[in-house]
Formats: C-alpha cells, sequence, structure tokens
C-alpha cells in the first residue's frame, strides 16, 4: 500500500492538474461504491454492515438500555473499535468525539423518540467495529499509517442502523410523574416502533411536512484538497497526498457541524500537508450541498430493502 | 422465566430442540476476498462469528519467527454488542487470553506447520453475536478460512460442545441459557476420526459421565465436519465453473 | 505520549506558576477595552521557563496559558525521516466548568426546564479529576486541532529522528462568563505559534488564528467575548468558527466551524472572512511584538 516517492508525485501531478484524473477512474465527487446490508445481528435493536471494495469493512450495532433520566448528553454512548488496535490511541477518541458530537447535535428532535416517561428513557449505544482493508499491511500494533480515515464510511453505516434501529413498544403508562412505576413493554418483535418512522408513500410525505418525518440521522463526508482540486470519499492512496482533510456534515437537507480540517495522514509524515485556500471551504461546502441529497436517497432505499423484508439472517 | 425449565420431560429444550440435535448450521468461506488470504463466516444458531486468515507471511517480529515451523497468531475479537445485554470486554480479560490460547496451540498441531519455516499465520476472528457455544463456533470458523487461505493441513477441526443436565442428561450444542445452567465441555476433533484435537472444561463433570458426553460430542462434531465438508465442495465447484467458463 | 525513559518528578509535584508580571509593552488600555479592529487586547510574553526551548506566556481577559516547546530532541532507535510533533494539553483541576462544552451544545432542545436543571448539575460528570490519567474531552479536542493546525508550518524533515512536542497549559479561563471551547483554542493557538518561534525551530510560516461569529442577523462580529454581552444566548442561527493561517501563502490550516443548524457556503464566506480578519491583525500584533524583542 505504501507508494514510493516518485508514485506518490506522480499521484499528486495527476490529482492537482487542471482536470484531475483519480487512479481509480471516479470523477472528483463521485463516492465509492458500498455493499450494505443491514438487521442482521439478533441481539441488537438495529444494525447494518458496510463494505467497500478495497475491503475495509465496518459493522455497527445500536442497542437500547432503559435508563432514569440524567443527562440529554448521556443518551446516547459510541464506542469505536478499529481492528485490533488499542482503544486508547489519541485518533480513535478523536474519531468518537467527532462522531458522538455529531449525532448528539443532530439528534435533538429525537431525544422526543427515546422519551419513555417522565422519568425514564431510552439510552443508545452505537457501536462500531472497523476493519481496515490493510490489518496485514501493519509492522505492529501500534502502527498505524495504513489506516484510512473511516469517518465517512462509519456515519453511512450509523445512519442504516439507526433507520433500521427498532424500539419495543411501551405498554405500561408514559406519565410517571405521581406514581412511580418501572416501564414495561410489549414483548412482540412485530409491534416495535422504528425510532426513525419510515414514509411508506412518498405523497404522504409531501403532505405531511413535518420536522418529523424529514429528520435523518446526520452523514459526515470527508473530502480531501489537492491544491485547487476537491475530492469526496477519498481513498487511502489520495488521503496520503492530500494538502489538507476536511470533513463536512449533512443532516435533512443542510450543512450542518462539525466542518472541520482533518489530518488525513496518519502516518505523521507531514511533507505532503500544505493547508488549503478559504475558497475550498465554500467549494467543499457546494460539493456536499450537491451530491448530499443523493447519498442520503441512496441510504434509504437500502433502509427500505432491509426494512421491508423479514429479519436478515445471514450477512453473506 | 422464574423457574426455567431446560429440559421438558417430553424431552424438549427451551428452543424446541431434543438432547442430540444441532443449532441449524450455516457457513461460508472467501468472504472476504481482498482484506484476507482466507476468510470464512460461521453462524450456528444465533451465534456468528467471522473470520480472517493472512498468512504465510513474514513474521511481523522477531519473536514470532520459527526457524522450523510457522508459527500462528489468534486474535479473538469479541464484539461488546454480540451477547444479548451489551458488555465490553477489556483486550486482557482472561477468558478471552484463554480461548486464544487454545485455538493458538490446537491449529499449530492441525496445520502442518513445518511446511512454512519461518512465516507466521494471522488469524483473526470476529464474534458478531454470541448465543452459546462461541469457541466451538470460533474453531470451526478458523478451520474453514485456513482450508480457504490454501494452508495445508492434516484435517478438519469440527467443534462442538455437550453439557450434562441434571447430573444424568447430555445435551448437544448449547445455546447461551443452557450453558449458565449447566456444566459444559467443548471439544474438537480431527477429521473424521475420534481424536480429539482440542477440549476446554471450565467447570465439574463426573468422571464417570465423561465417556458419554465425549462420545456425543464427537458424533456431533463429526456432523459438523460434514456440513462444513459440503459447503466447501459447493464453493470449490463454484470455482471451477467460474474458472471454466 | 508519557516518555518512560524520562525521571518523572513526584506525584504532588505541581508545576511552576508564574505571576504575570506587570510589563510595558503591554498596551496601555484596560484589558476590558476592545481595540479598534474588535479584538480584545491581549499579553504576550515570550522565554518565561527557561528549561524547555521555548515557551509563551499569553493573557487575554481572565484566561492565562503558557505554553511550552520541547524539542526538538533525539528519539533513541528510531530511524523516521521527519520528526515527530506532538500536542498535550492540560486544563487546571478548577476550571471544572469546561467540560460542559459539548454538553451544553444540547440545552437548547425543547426540553423540559426541569431537566435542563438537572442537564446542569450534571455536566461536571467529566471534569478532570486529579491524577487522571486520559486527557478530558476538551484537552483532547484542543490537542488536536492544534496538532492539525501546525502540522503543515513546521518544516519537520528538517529534524530527524526526533521529537517535537508541545505542551499547553491552561492557567486560568474566564470562570464567570460561559466561554467557549473555539475562543480558548484560538488563544492557545496563537500562543503556540509564539512559543514555536521562540523555541527556534524551523518554520514555513507563523500560523495565526482567528475566531468570528455569525450572529442572527448576518452580521459578523469578530472575537466574540461573552464577557460583554453577560450569558452567551443559547440557540438562533449563530455560526462560530475558528479558523488558522498561514498568511504568506494565505492558506487555512485549521478550521473548526460549530452551528445549531444548518449553514450554507455564504455564511460560512462571512465567518471565514471574519477569521481571516482577526487572524491578520493578530498576525501583525505577534510581528510587532517579535520585533520589538529582537
Amino acid at each position: 500500500m505504501s507508494f514510493s516517492v516518485s508514485e506518490k508525485d506522480y499521484l499528486y501531478q495527476s490529482l492537482s492538474s487542471k482536470t484531475p484524473i483519480r487512479p481509480d477512474g471516479r470523477k472528483s465527487h463521485q463516492l465509492r461504491g458500498i455493499e450494505a446490508s443491514i438487521n442482521f445481528l439478533p441481539n441488537s435493536n438495529g444494525s447494518s454492515r458496510i463494505r467497500l471494495s478495497d475491503g475495509s469493512e465496518v459493522i455497527i450495532s445500536i442497542k437500547s438500555k432503559v435508563v432514569k433520566m440524567s443527562t440529554l448528553a448521556d443518551l446516547i454512548e459510541l464506542d469505536l473499535t478499529i481492528d485490533n488496535l488499542r482503544d486508547d490511541l489519541t485518533f480513535i477518541s478523536d474519531w468518537t468525539n467527532i462522531l458522538r458530537n455529531s449525532l448528539l447535535r443532530n439528534f435533538a428532535d429525537k431525544f422526543e423518540c427515546l422519551k419513555l416517561t417522565t422519568r425514564y428513557y431510552f439510552k443508545l449505544y452505537v457501536d462500531v467495529l472497523f476493519l481496515s482493508s490493510s490489518s496485514n499491511a501493519r509492522t505492529t500494533k501500534t502502527d498505524t499509517s495504513f489506516l484510512q480515515n473511516p469517518l465517512s464510511m462509519i456515519s453511512f453505516g450509523i445512519y442504516l442502523a439507526l433507520k433500521s434501529t427498532r424500539l419495543p413498544l411501551l405498554i405500561s403508562n408514559s406519565n410517571d410523574k405521581d406514581i412511580e412505576e418501572l416501564p414495561t413493554f410489549n414483548d412482540d418483535w412485530s409491534s416495535t416502533v422504528l425510532l426513525y418512522p419510515q414514509d411508506e408513500d412518498e405523497e404522504i410525505k409531501e403532505n405531511n411536512t413535518t420536522s418529523q418525518n424529514s429528520s435523518s440521522p446526520p452523514l459526515l463526508f470527508v473530502l480531501s484538497v489537492v491544491k485547487n482540486n476537491l475530492f469526496i470519499d477519498p481513498s487511502i492512496e489520495e488521503q496520503e497526498i492530500s494538502d489538507c482533510g476536511l470533513v463536512i456534515g449533512w443532516c435533512s437537507g443542510k450543512v450542518v457541524s462539525p466542518i472541520e480540517s482533518l489530518n488525513l495522514n496518519q502516518s505523521g509524515s507531514s511533507e505532503y500537508i500544505k493547508g488549503m485556500h478559504g475558497q475550498n471551504i465554500i467549494e467543499g461546502i457546494k460539493m456536499i450541498e450537491n451530491v448530499a441529497a443523493t447519498v442520503s436517497k441512496g441510504l434509504d432505499e437500502i433502509v427500505k430493502d432491509g426494512n421491508n423484508s423479514v429479519f436478515m439472517d445471514s450477512i453473506f | 422465566m422464574s423457574n426455567k425449565e431446560l429440559y421438558s420431560p417430553e424431552g424438549l429444550r427451551l428452543d424446541g430442540r431434543r438432547w442430540n440435535e444441532l443449532k441449524s448450521f450455516t457457513c461460508k468461506v472467501n468472504t472476504h476476498q481482498t482484506s484476507s488470504d482466507g476468510s470464512s463466516y460461521v453462524q450456528q444458531g444465533n451465534t456468528k462469528v467471522m473470520c480472517k486468515v493472512n498468512g504465510p507471511l513474514e513474521p511481523k517480529s522477531k519473536a514470532n519467527s520459527n526457524n522450523n515451523n510457522a508459527s500462528i497468531t489468534v486474535n479473538l475479537n469479541i464484539a461488546s454488542f454480540s451477547p444479548v445485554e451489551r458488555r465490553k470486554r477489556p483486550k486482557s480479560d482472561r477468558r478471552i487470553k484463554e480461548m486464544m490460547t487454545i485455538l493458538e496451540k490446537t491449529f499449530s498441531e492441525t496445520v502442518i506447520t513445518k511446511l512454512y519455516p519461518r512465516t507466521q499465520i494471522i488469524v483473526d476472528c470476529y464474534v458478531l453475536s454470541q448465543d452459546g457455544g462461541i469457541l466451538s463456533a470460533v474453531a470451526n470458523s478458523v478451520t474453514l478460512a485456513l482450508i480457504d487461505a490454501g494452508i495445508a493441513m492434516y484435517d478438519f477441526v469440527s467443534s462442538i460442545n455437550v453439557g450434562l443436565y441434571n447430573n444424568s442428561i447430555p445435551i448437544l450444542d448449547l445455546n447461551h441459557l443452557e450453558e449458565g445452567d449447566m456444566s459444559f465441555l467443548t471439544l474438537g476433533i480431527v477429521g473424521k476420526s475420534e481424536k480429539l484435537a482440542m477440549m476446554l472444561l471450565e467447570e465439574k463433570i463426573p468422571f464417570d459421565k465423561l465417556e458419554t458426553l465425549l462420545g456425543i460430542g464427537i458424533s456431533g462434531a463429526q456432523r459438523i465436519k460434514d456440513l462444513m465438508d459440503e459447503e466447501l465442495r459447493k464453493h470449490g465447484k463454484l470455482l471451477i465453473s467460474t474458472a471454466a467458463s | 505520549m508519557s516518555d518512560r525513559r524520562r525521571i518523572t518528578g513526584p506525584e504532588s509535584a505541581l508545576p511552576l506558576v508564574f505571576a504575570p508580571t506587570p510589563n510595558n509593552q503591554s498596551t496601555t488600555k484596560s484589558p476590558q477595552e476592545k481595540t479598534n479592529s474588535g479584538i480584545r487586547n491581549f499579553f504576550i510574553k515570550t522565554g518565561i521557563v527557561s528549561n524547555c526551548n521555548g515557551s509563551c506566556f499569553l493573557e487575554v481577559d481572565n484566561t492565562t496559558i503558557i505554553v511550552s516547546v520541547y524539542g526538538a530532541k533525539p528519539i533513541r532507535g528510531s530511524s523516521v525521516t521527519s520528526a515527530s510533533f506532538s500536542v498535550m494539553t492540560k486544563v487546571s483541576n478548577n476550571l471544572e466548568e469546561l467540560s460542559n462544552f459539548t454538553s451544553s451544545d444540547l440545552s437548547h432542545s425543547k426540553e423540559e426546564k426541569e431537566e435542563q436543571k438537572l442537564a446542569k448539575e450534571d455536566e461536571y460528570v467529566t471534569t478532570n479529576q486529579i491524577g487522571k490519567t486520559q486527557l478530558s474531552l476538551v484537552e483532547q479536542k484542543l490537542s488536536t486541532y492544534i496538532q492539525t493546525a501546525f502540522l503543515p508550518s513546521i518544516l519537520l524533515e528538517k529534524y530527524p529522528k526526533s521529537s517535537i512536542e508541545v505542551f499547553i497549559n491552561i492557567l486560568t479561563n474566564d470562570s464567570h462568563t460561559n466561554s467557549s471551547l473555539l475562543s480558548l483554542i484560538t488563544w492557545c493557538a496563537n500562543c503556540t505559534s509564539l512559543a514555536l518561534v521562540d523555541s527556534g525551530i524551523e518554520l514555513k510560516d507563523m500560523v495565526s488564528t482567528g475566531i468570528a461569529k455569525l450572529t442572527d442577523d448576518q452580521t459578523v462580529v469578530i472575537d466574540p467575548s461573552y464577557s460583554n454581552e453577560g450569558r452567551k444566548t443559547v440557540g438562533g442561527q449563530e455560526v462560530r468558527a475558528v479558523a488558522s493561517y498561514m498568511s504568506v501563502t494565505d492558506t487555512v490550516v485549521g478550521l473548526m466551524i460549530e452551528s445549531e443548524e444548518g449553514v450554507n457556503g455564504e455564511m460560512i464566506e462571512k465567518v471565514i472572512d471574519g477569521c481571516n480578519t482577526m487572524a491578520r491583525e493578530i498576525r501583525s500584533n505577534m510581528n510587532g511584538f517579535l520585533v520589538s524583542t529582537m
């Protein structure tokens, strides 16, 4: 995977030219194809798996637990495991923070859905297992130079998993202000409710323009900047030579925070890191505005297929 | 289910199986073509395990280099979301470590390691969902992945667990409820033989019952071997037919 | 991060804290006042820690920061072709309210007041405990930002087989107001920039950082100080941004934009322009300071 200096130079030249050519022939606003499936973990409320053609894979599980109300920020816990890497590495907690914050920020309406009674809430555990494509190229257990930035892929996975998440139906009284009682649930899986209700009909959606219906989990897009060119969803080779990285969030038809610069080069060498121009950021946001809706539509299509079919027994 | 009846007088278990019936067993090989040399996916009931094998390759460190044999490293990753109740295990969990050692030892014996001197074979296992019998499911998936990787082995290792209910009734292929309530042993056999390649017993079992348990376990494991063999042959035929066309 | 080869002091050891000495170089206006450009006055002094290669002290309003730079020093047994660069941030233990940066952003949701109160009480859960080893959320965010922003500016390939370590110490922070993480990042970054210059490590350019906010009525406020407005008004269409610049090539090396609502290119452009203006102003200030101390 590691390129020689001349190979990297060639790649840089071809990406920075006026009509850039990406190594895999993609257009600059074109994402890599994904293979996705949902609802395959029997012990989770929602689950998804996304694979890229380079072999990297992300498996996401959403589990819920009934908790007594503490703080809203405590209602979502996100845990990221990468290969067999130690989980106290700084970049892992960085990525966890970015993902978790983007979820918390764009979950505002959804905290209502997690509310069970005046005292009890559902707490969501989002567990992410990321298997990189190149775990065998690694020289030591702490060597991270072969790791690509997985933020975008993971956020797609979380999107799918959350949209396929079903929570049990509350059958006890939702108002327990006066009489304290433990919430009880209908234990039939077929009567569970989707965390993100699915629009059965496009027409209904048009008539019923409540925010509830149109809200979606956030998506994150990673952009790589090479001179004046921007590339969405960069491959690991492109990440390694990019001037600068950018992560842009998108939720329910709008660009949202985080909008942050990223260090895409995990190997720690800085020879290619140069920074970007202010104009790049604006262009990046425009690119996301153009692309994101299509992406979320595509993901919704997967969710629709998956949620309508019976429980998936196997992912293979 | 306060007074759970693991084995009804009619001879049925909680999930409707009889004492000697296996959980539904499905497996797939070559599931991760791009990211590994050999890979497999095994599903025994609700236990789902993924395995990737890389190697034989140059050892990452001198410590793993053996002049006469290949060294086999097994990494076991039990996902925190895999049990019914979410539980995050530390990397240094003793039970995981023990399982890793058992697997390493078993497969160092079964793989013809002398054919690959000074190399390392890395096996990564991921438990995605568990409903009893993790170790046996993992062992089965490792066998399949090693075969898929084309690594020379003496024979299959097929594995299953057997428990003893009420100190009298042997029960095959336990689920997680049964595992929690009775003592059981996990065994692995070589090929279609009755030779044991692997055995783990964490609790007590009366000595005079051991032989019956082993007998039942061995026949269960032989059945698993047949099922794996079937899948591999199917996969092989597919490969040949695609290569021919 | 921890260097096992180094002999660490006793556990009870405290970092040396220097009292901010009143200095003639300090501007004459009162610290609360803003300059014409809209930036709060700030006080800087370099070379304040003697046992490191470079250091800088910065004071703005009630926030005081010390940055010390160690390196480039050799790493034994390493054969990398360029230096490794790491940033470590430490927020003093008494600054507990810093921890609510992330959770306070949520309180705008339509929850009952009662719950908000509950939430407030629990905001301190993630605060630093004495003796903890892992960085808190705030410390980590700060470290990562500074590291990302300064990587392009340092000529790391000039220092093979060595490491450059930056330690940021936030001594005090505006404890009366809900000062934002972004503002803290801004000043830490500016302070780091001067500390790096002081250390004599070869740089491509100095990095200067600006902060701006776009308010409801689409006006840009540079260096928004919450002390003037009292408590931060949450909610509304507020976009806050921090951007770090290398002025010579006019490139953005670090960027962080926060907003509760959706944003568009126009808004971002405005707010980034605001950051740029401030960064330039800061840069000329720093240049002036460096020339005067030469």
